[in-house]
């Protein structure tokens, strides 16, 4: 069992167990540690996830490659985490903003029209990470009137260990947001239990072909579906969409469908503005914008599912 | 303390006039909402930022 702490919510109060745990501490010493708060926590699951990088399996992929001595899965990030961004935004929902939002590089997936595609697909772009100093310049957001702190990417679950160091780095009390393409593994879900207190994810296609075509990821509803219930159980949930050209009705309408059998009450925002950037002038219906047209027919459909939509 | 990163955002507009923007900062959303005062997100956006600002 690691680190059970108390939490501001009711949740994380239940025993984990890690068949993979490697860090010096016993078990049952780091239980009766775990009383510190959420910064002490992370910081003994920062060693677990680092020592479960010889073996990784943080995303769904699970490709089990030895990222300690070099080798690379298919997000090709190494041991270490590159930051392309840290910075106060007020792009994201508005009950979150201003956010201090820091952007770890490298991703999971392969999104062809991924807005920030450079710095996603390349797990060395930007800057290595000082964490001092990130600290520092997040409480300094947090004294500027940041609501809350944001750690994205690409996708942070591939830098499980450096984002659970960036928690233990941080004050206890500000909210912290995950935002994530929910493609996490069981394993990295563990290791994030009770750490953030929102899960703002990202339900991109609502059928495999899609996934598969767009973004070279199998299998992926099963794996978004298990994580985004489970992120309902165990955090705040803010489920987006991007309303995608040409994908209305074969992405947004089966999610807005399953959405609203089985998170009815989660929050949904809908984005509308689609920007073909990246590679997707590789598909023929990516090359442009979304219509108006088909801004309000997703509307519709997410009327007529009764989502709570949220901006 | 300076942060070690170049702060950005990106704005892209279309030839129909419409504005698509990412990585909004504070001082995008004003710039932004002084474009287009009747875009009622963008002064939210905004707002928030004055109103966290003024605390």
């Amino acid at each position: 069992m690691i680190c059970d702490f108390p939490t501001r919510s009711s949740r994380g109060d239940e025993a984990l167990t890690f068949s993979y745990l490697k860090t010096n501490e016993s078990p049952h010493v780091v239980s009766c540690k775990a009383e510190r708060g959420r910064a002490f926590a992370a910081s003994l699951r920062a060693k677990i996830a680092r020592a479960s990088l010889a073996d990784c399996k943080l995303c769904a992929h699970e490709c089990g490659v030895n990222r300690l001595i070099g080798e690379q899965g298919l997000c090709h990030a190494g041991a270490t985490a590159n930051i392309f961004s840290a910075q106060i935004e007020v792009s994201d929902e508005l009950e979150l903003i201003p956010t201090f939002a820091i952007a770890l590089s490298g991703c999971d997936l392969r999104c062809s029209f991924c807005i920030t595609g450079k710095e996603s697909w390349n797990p060395r772009a930007g800057k290595n990470l000082n964490l001092p100093a990130l600290a520092e310049r997040a409480v300094q957001a947090l004294d500027e009137g940041a609501r809350t702190i944001m750690i994205l990417g690409g996708e942070p679950t591939i830098h499980l260990p450096t984002a659970l160091e960036i928690v233990a780095a941080l004050p206890d009390e500000p909210k912290l947001v995950w935002k994530t393409n929910a493609h996490a593994s069981a394993q990295a879900r563990e290791l994030l239990h009770g750490i953030f207190d929102v899960w703002l994810a990202d339900y991109k296609f609502g059928n495999d072909t899609c996934a598969q075509r767009l973004a070279l990821v199998p299998n992926y509803n099963q794996i978004v579906q298990e994580n985004l219930l489970w992120a309902n159980e165990n955090s705040e949930l803010i489920v987006r969409h991007l309303v995608m050209p040409g994908h209305v009705e074969c992405c947004w309408r089966p999610i807005a469908e399953w959405l609203g059998e089985n998170l009815p009450q989660v929050k949904i925002n809908l984005r509308s503005g689609f920007w073909p950037a990246w590679q997707a002038g590789k598909h023929s219906e990516l090359r442009g914008t979304t219509t108006s047209l088909e801004t309000d027919l997703a509307t519709k459909i997410a009327r007529d599912y009764n989502l709570n939509l949220v901006e | 303390m300076k942060s070690n990163f170049t702060i950005q955002g990106e704005v892209l507009i279309l030839p129909d006039g419409k504005i698509l923007a990412h990585n909004i900062t504070p001082e995008i959303a004003a710039i932004l909402s002084a474009l287009d005062p009747q875009n009622k997100l963008m002064r939210q956006r905004a707002a928030k930022t004055r109103r966290s600002a003024n605390k």
